[in-house]
């Protein structure tokens, strides 16, 4: 079993092409004088979250940001590191494939050989259990030399995506410190993050020196916020999903007869969702954050959809594709109520086919309702994730049959006089994730790989590598660091009314924003995909020519460089020290007090009023 | 429907083979019914056949685990390939022999022809009849 990783493997043409492939780096890393800055401390994005969240991780959390400059930056107080000790690094595999983590082991190691040829960077061998179980396989270029700018995860691979429990947190430490490690990498999602976030605050209570670094990689998109704009994956995956959808539309547009339903991996949240509606064009998308927004019932849902159907019908059109995310179906609220009383019975060990008979009335009712084969798919023990098995609910089968019944009931009232609706569901995920990365997903991955470097160069601990201004081209990337508890919230969820449970801060994955400018766009032209069949094929994914710097528009449409304002905010705040200091004019000190109060009053107001909006949701 | 016929009468074989093992696959009502339901050649896509071979593969395994030859685990993930498959961007090859494809067929029916093909191989037009 172990041999089956990192062994050199024959390579097409084009998987040669691109393992030649050398991503550029942006200034501030190139050599080896990188410098590294502290912003201010941080806190949560919802300030009644901060006092949990440090509660919870005392050591780790209210750490400040990180800036990564070239030496040349004229920064007062930012730290040349000029000592470069060999260092013994570890890196896990913890969250699903995703295009380009490859990418993310290639820029580490790239970076600790620069800085001294003696670092050791040490793959731990089926991911999170390889760590618990200390197998591991030392990279070099030899073994890398067929794994750059490669997808999968097949260089280490993964199994459980997992460090959690008090055994798994044990073996973790047991593994750092019997081997040495001065810092520990580990490449995933939110939920990978949040459990590295965890790992660094029980490393400092333990006294463990060896520091934990997270890297965005997830193909899901959710792992966004200030500090993280994209993930490593979600561009190659919308891309080639992309592709795949505007296909189908294509094909629906020639033979005018089948609606087809795709849907689409990406976990609860629909990020993937929506860009690749916004790249194909495709008739419609239902996306989890409308339905759990309008809190849409299984029917209502149904209901939207053939009212959609008979729209086209009675412009003579019987064909059509719509986008489905493959977290939907936990997004209904009445089916969600029902997963977590099945998930609840299955965790206490109640036998499958004796589930159906302990649910409560109305979830045995709505278990009754839905198809045999839903049902089958309900019961399948949850994720890693605690949430359902999304990729195996075949929600797009359900619908069309929900939508059939729908039709079928109108064809007898005679409110629905068109042709026969016919269905062909799709589910598109394994085939996208195992994708050759995109130009962006190569160098995003080796970059951030180079990041995590320099966050352990500096002594960090419990911090993500990030990048902002990623819309622009490579050479206007910031590169920083920004501590993982920071991106924590805390949720409020009440599974009865008027009881209220305070739960344990994480990374959750961060829904569609409903008020954001992707969706804004979405809904701004979704009447014309409905009903104009203006179906847009981007092509297959492309390293060369013009498709191969086409960004995903959900980054380009968004205006965000977060880190960047947060280091222009700084420098203003330290143009105003240098000026009024004591001794200047009277009139300066006027003026600066009289600015100054009224941007805090107007801040104050605008943080308060946030506070109120989010309490109200 | 020729074709249709041929494929039913293969899994009717099938089903045959393994009625007479006494296989549970009988019992999964979804997958059977799926076949008998074909009413034109147009649905041919829909045929879940491999599933079916799933399922048989479940089976089998399952029977060499209680026989003892057989000791690690299946998952098996279906998927099928096919209508995202046929309607994509023609490739470089596909575009140029389409468009010589049709410039041979114009010569044809310039000549005066009927029922042929026009076919391309190296550096020449054929005519087959």
């Amino acid at each position: 079993m172990d041999s089956d990783y990192g062994i050199p493997r024959e390579l097409s043409d084009l998987q040669k092409i691109r393992s030649l492939y050398q991503p550029e780096l942006p200034p501030c890393l190139q050599g080896t004088t990188v410098r590294v800055e502290f912003g201010d401390a941080t806190t949560t994005a919802d300030p009644t979250d901060a006092l949990t969240v440090c509660r919870a991780f005392p050591n780790t959390y209210g750490h400040p940001l990180a800036h990564f400059l070239r030496a040349t930056a004229k920064v007062p107080d930012a730290q040349i590191i000029t000592e470069f000790p060999p260092i013994r690094v570890g890196i896990v595999f913890c969250g699903r494939q995703s295009p380009g983590g490859h990418n993310v082991i290639w820029g580490i190691h790239n970076a600790l050989k620069i800085h001294n040829p003696n670092s050791v960077l040490l793959g731990f061998l089926g991911g999170s259990e390889g760590l618990f179980a200390q197998k591991t396989l030392e990279i070099t270029d030899d073994i890398l030399s067929t794994y750059k700018n490669q997808g999968g995860y097949d260089l280490l691979g993964r199994t459980k995506d997992q460090i959690r429990t008090t055994e798994q947190v044990n073996a973790a430490l047991a593994a750092c410190n019997n081997l040495k490690l001065d810092g520990l990498v580990i490449i995933g999602g939110v939920t990978s993050n949040t459990d590295a976030a965890q790992l660094a605050e029980t490393f400092v209570v333990a006294k463990c020196p060896t520091k934990v670094v997270g890297v965005p990689v997830t193909l899901n998109g959710d792992l966004k916020n200030q500090f993280v704009e994209t993930n490593v994956g979600f561009d190659t995956i919308c891309k080639v999903n992309s592709q795949l959808i505007s296909n189908v539309c294509t094909d629906a547009l020639s033979a005018e007869k089948y609606y087809y339903f795709i849907r689409l991996m990406g976990r609860k949240a629909s990020h993937v969702a929506l860009e690749c509606t916004l790249q194909s064009h495709p008739n419609m998308v239902i996306l989890g954050e409308e339905v759990a927004a309008s809190k849409l019932t299984l029917s209502e849902i149904a209901k939207q959809i053939t009212d959609a159907i008979q729209a086209r019908a009675e412009q003579d059109k019987y064909h059509g594709v719509i986008l489905l995310p493959e977290g939907l179906i936990e997004s209904i609220p009445e089916v969600y109520a029902l997963l977590k009383e099945i998930h609840g019975l299955l965790r206490q060990g109640v036998e499958v086919d004796k589930i159906s008979s302990q649910l409560t009335p109305w979830a045995s009712a709505l278990f009754e309702f839905l198809p045999p084969f839903i049902r089958r798919q309900l019961l399948l023990y949850p994720e890693s994730d605690d949430s359902a098995q999304l990729s195996q609910i075949e929600t797009e089968k359900l619908l069309a049959y929900l939508v059939e019944v729908e039709i079928n009931k109108r064809l007898k009232e005679g409110t629905y006089k068109g042709k026969k609706f016919n269905a062909i569901c799709h589910f598109f995920g394994y085939q996208a994730r195992g994708s050759l990365p995109s130009k962006f997903d190569c160098d995003y991955a080796y970059v951030l790989g180079h990041i995590c470097y320099h966050i352990l160069a500096a002594g960090l601990n419990g911090y993500m590598a990030t990048l902002t201004n990623l819309k622009n081209p490579v050479n206007k990337w910031k590169c920083g660091a920004a501590p993982i508890a920071s991106m924590m919230t805390v949720k409020r969820w009440s599974p009865n009314p008027g009881a209220t449970s305070i739960g344990k801060p994480a990374i959750h994955p961060a829904t569609v924003d409903l008020r954001g400018k992707a969706y804004e766009l979405l809904r701004q032209k979704a009447q014309s995909f409905l009903m104009d069949d203006i179906y847009r094929n981007p092509g297959p994914l492309q390293f060369d020519g013009p498709g191969a710097d086409a960004k995903v528009i959900t980054l380009s449409v968004e205006d965000q460089d977060y880190m960047g304002r947060i280091k222009k905010l700084q420098e203003y705040l330290e143009q105003v020290r240098t000026i009024v200091k004591p001794g200047c004019p009277q009139e300066v000190l006027k003026a600066a007090l009289s600015v100054m109060a009224s941007v805090t009053e107007v801040l104050a107001a605008m943080s308060t009023s946030y506070t109120n909006t989010l309490a109200s949701l | 429907m020729l074709q249709v016929a041929g494929m039913v009468s293969i899994w009717l074989k099938v089903l045959w083979n393994i009625t007479r093992k006494g296989s549970k696959i009988l019992t999964n009502q979804g997958n059977c019914s799926k076949i008998f339901e074909l009413g034109s050649s147009s649905q041919v896509g829909k045929i879940e056949a491999e599933k079916m071979l799933i399922q048989m593969v479940e089976t089998e395994l399952e029977k060499r685990k209680q026989q003892g030859t057989y000791k690690g685990g299946f998952r098996g993930q279906s998927h099928f390939f096919g209508y995202e498959g046929r309607c994509g961007l023609p490739t470089n090859f596909d575009s140029t022999y389409c468009y010589a494809l049709g410039y041979g067929a114009v010569a044809l029916l310039q000549s005066g022809k009927t029922g042929l093909i026009s076919s391309i191989c190296a550096n020449a037009l054929h005519i087959i009849f």
